[in-house]
């Protein structure tokens, strides 16, 4: 069988950019803006890729919701591999909340007969984090999230096998028939470097657009219509106050500066624990035990 | 069922080692003060192994009502088993707030909540506030946090989660009711778990160890490091080393921690041999908990450590390794092993 795999990609405003903010303005300007992949998404993309790669025939097809700047992050995909690229919008689709995203997303899913849906975990943007979630939901699609690496079981191809690194060197195993959704982090694996070749290519390669007829959504779901969330106000973020620890006028100039740049050094209360050897490891092990039940789940 | 078992306000809170986490009292203590303000009460749900045990922390943080789903297959708040649960709940006792901590699993609980009852999510909140007719604002960053934008959610029920320290209410002490909720059917999990693997200590990604045991020139060579690595892996964590043990050519390069190295944050950090120089303790002061051993009782590195051993780590070290080994491997690994430690 061959696979359809449905990458969900968005272009974000470049972390580089100033974004300016009009006085009393409830939106920026975004297409006066530059644009690039967001992060996530060129490791969704890749394990798309990568996926595709185990099967003859499959295809990856990269869709992304909004007005034209989001042709960025398609033609981005383009040049990574992605066999077909669709943008998503219409002018109902405007004033969407997270939802509705989600929503618009799952139809193009659904259109394409996806068997499997990959997204980033988060966009730099929105950094909601939600939509893979949503999208899983609305489709009633496992949901496997941050994947680290993904293929197919060697027993049943009808499987994937995913693995997730779950903090302190675990990483956990899972069986998830398909149809599926997964959702993977920025960083998760290293995105293929586009070729000159399939750089030009991207460059002219035609972007379609699919509407909310070619979807067949709700009106009434989607955009300003179906949002439930409306921004009600804008602004610059208070600036994070941080205490600063006296550095030890006792240190030579260019300690006290690293700590100073590194936001203050916390001395801790702790006593000297004095005593043999074995004593001491006794001392260790209570700490240990304390410590860890206190913070960590069995 | 009487009116007394409602609430307006929810907080479904996560439970780490059969207790309640900070962040969701951080949540609760935020949510019992929007509460407050409506007068409407506010019930904290908490699904996994959740017994009468947990019940005063919660009424200690404000939640006047507990609904409680105790069962141990919930624990790993898996959105196939959980979400039905919770759907039945919200449908039954129709809340209007309802706000979960923003961690990995919450958020996945939060989002596809939201998805099954048709409602958006606010989340990443780091303030929440009501306005006169009973809306939740919820301010959030957008644009990677180079903006703050405050949105309005006008759905019912209104769905949002909280990022951990943000939270500045005091709590408000109160009894808790408790109801207890059945647990009949467990929906079955869509994915399962083939295996668990293990990365080798001086493989383990050294930003995302809980704990990271770390050496430096008082180890003495590579002999030492061994140890240390036995001792990280009895103990689930990562090997690092100061930049004194790396330039010695013990251990690579990418193992060491400080300023031309990496920073880290563990729950735990355990020093060996390190004197604490200012461009190592840069690297890892904002360890949760910092264990030094050290033979020198004038090392700067008894400064910033909460347990402070005065020992010879060529001495300590074996000693330790025993024990936790005496102790029994099944014994040792419920204990001190930390499997599945979820961030955010």
């Amino acid at each position: 069988m061959t696979l359809t795999i449905v990458v969900c990609v968005t272009s974000v405003v470049d972390g580089q950019a100033p974004v300016e903010l009009e006085r009393g303005a409830l939106a920026v300007d975004e297409a006066s803006l530059p644009h690039v992949l967001n992060p996530a998404d060129a490791n969704a993309l890749e394990a798309a890729l990568a996926l595709r790669d185990c099967r003859v025939g499959s295809r990856v097809i990269a869709v992304s919701v909004g007005p034209s700047f989001q042709e960025v992050a398609l033609r981005e995909a383009i040049a990574q591999g992605a066999d077909e690229v669709v943008r998503l919008w219409d002018d109902a689709f405007a004033g969407s909340d997270c939802l509705g995203t989600a929503r618009i997303l799952a139809a193009a899913a659904t259109k394409a007969n996806a068997h499997v849906v990959v997204c980033g975990e988060f966009s730099l943007d929105g950094s909601g984090g939600l939509i893979g979630a949503q999208i899983a939901e609305l489709l009633a699609l496992p949901l496997v999230d941050r994947v680290a690496t993904v293929g197919f079981a060697a027993d049943d191809n009808d499987c994937l096998l995913t693995e997730r690194r779950v903090g302190g060197g675990y990483r956990v195993v899972e069986r998830t028939p398909l149809p599926a959704l997964i959702t993977v982090g920025a960083g998760a694996n290293v995105p293929r470097y586009p070729t000159l070749r399939s750089r030009l290519q991207a460059r002219s390669a035609p972007v379609p657009c699919w509407g909310i007829a070619e979807l067949g959504l709700e009106p009434a779901l989607v955009g300003e219509a179906g949002a439930t969330l409306e921004v009600t106000a804008l602004r610059r973020p208070p600036p994070d106050p941080r205490g600063l620890v006296d550095p030890g006028s006792d240190l030579p100039p260019e300690e006290r500066w690293m700590m100073a740049v590194s936001g203050g050094v916390r001395e801790r209360q702790g006593g000297l624990i004095e005593g043999t050897p074995d004593e001491l490891a006794a001392e260790i092990v209570r700490h240990l035990k304390q410590h860890l039940r206190v913070s960590q789940s069995p | 069922m009487n009116g007394e078992e409602k609430a307006e306000v929810w907080v479904v809170i996560g439970l780490k080692g059969g207790e309640v986490d900070d962040a969701s009292l951080e949540l609760l203590r935020e949510a019992r003060a929007l509460g407050d303000r409506r007068g409407a009460s506010l019930a904290a749900v908490a699904l996994g192994n959740a017994n009468e045990s947990i019940v005063p922390k919660l009424g200690a943080h404000g939640a006047q009502l507990a609904y409680l789903y105790d069962h141990p297959d919930l624990s790993g708040l898996h959105p196939d088993v959980c979400l039905p649960l919770l759907d039945t709940a919200v449908r039954k006792y129709a809340p209007r707030i309802i706000l979960f901590p923003s961690d990995r699993t919450m958020r996945i609980l939060a989002a596809t909540l939201g998805a099954r009852l048709g409602v958006a999510v606010a989340s990443e909140g780091t303030k929440l506030d009501i306005d006169g007719d009973g809306h939740l604002l919820v301010n959030r960053p957008v644009f990677g946090g180079r903006l703050s934008a405050r949105v309005t959610c006008r759905s019912v029920p209104q769905v949002a989660t909280f990022q951990a320290g943000y939270g500045k209410r005091a709590a408000v002490p109160c009894e808790t009711q408790v109801v207890r909720l059945p647990v009949s059917t467990i929906a079955a999990c869509r994915s399962t778990i083939e295996a668990e693997v293990r990365d080798p200590p001086s493989e383990v990604d050294l930003m995302s160890a809980d704990v990271i045991v770390s050496g430096g020139r008082g180890v003495g060579g590579p002999d030492g490091f061994a140890l240390l690595e036995r001792l990280a892996e009895r103990l689930g964590g990562a090997l690092a080393a100061s930049r004194a043990a790396v330039d010695s050519g013990w251990v690579p390069a990418h193992r060491q921690v400080g300023l031309s190295g990496k920073t880290v944050a563990p729950q735990l950090y355990i020093a060996c041999g390190i004197s604490g120089a200012t461009h190592h303790v840069v690297g890892m002061k904002d360890a949760k908990s910092v264990i030094a051993i050290n033979s020198d009782r004038s090392a700067p590195i008894f400064k910033i450590a909460d347990v402070n051993i005065l020992g010879d780590v060529g001495e300590v070290i074996p000693r330790l390794l025993d024990k936790l080994e005496n102790a029994g491997r099944q014994d040792a690994q419920e204990a001190f092993a930390v499997p599945q430690g979820d961030d955010s």
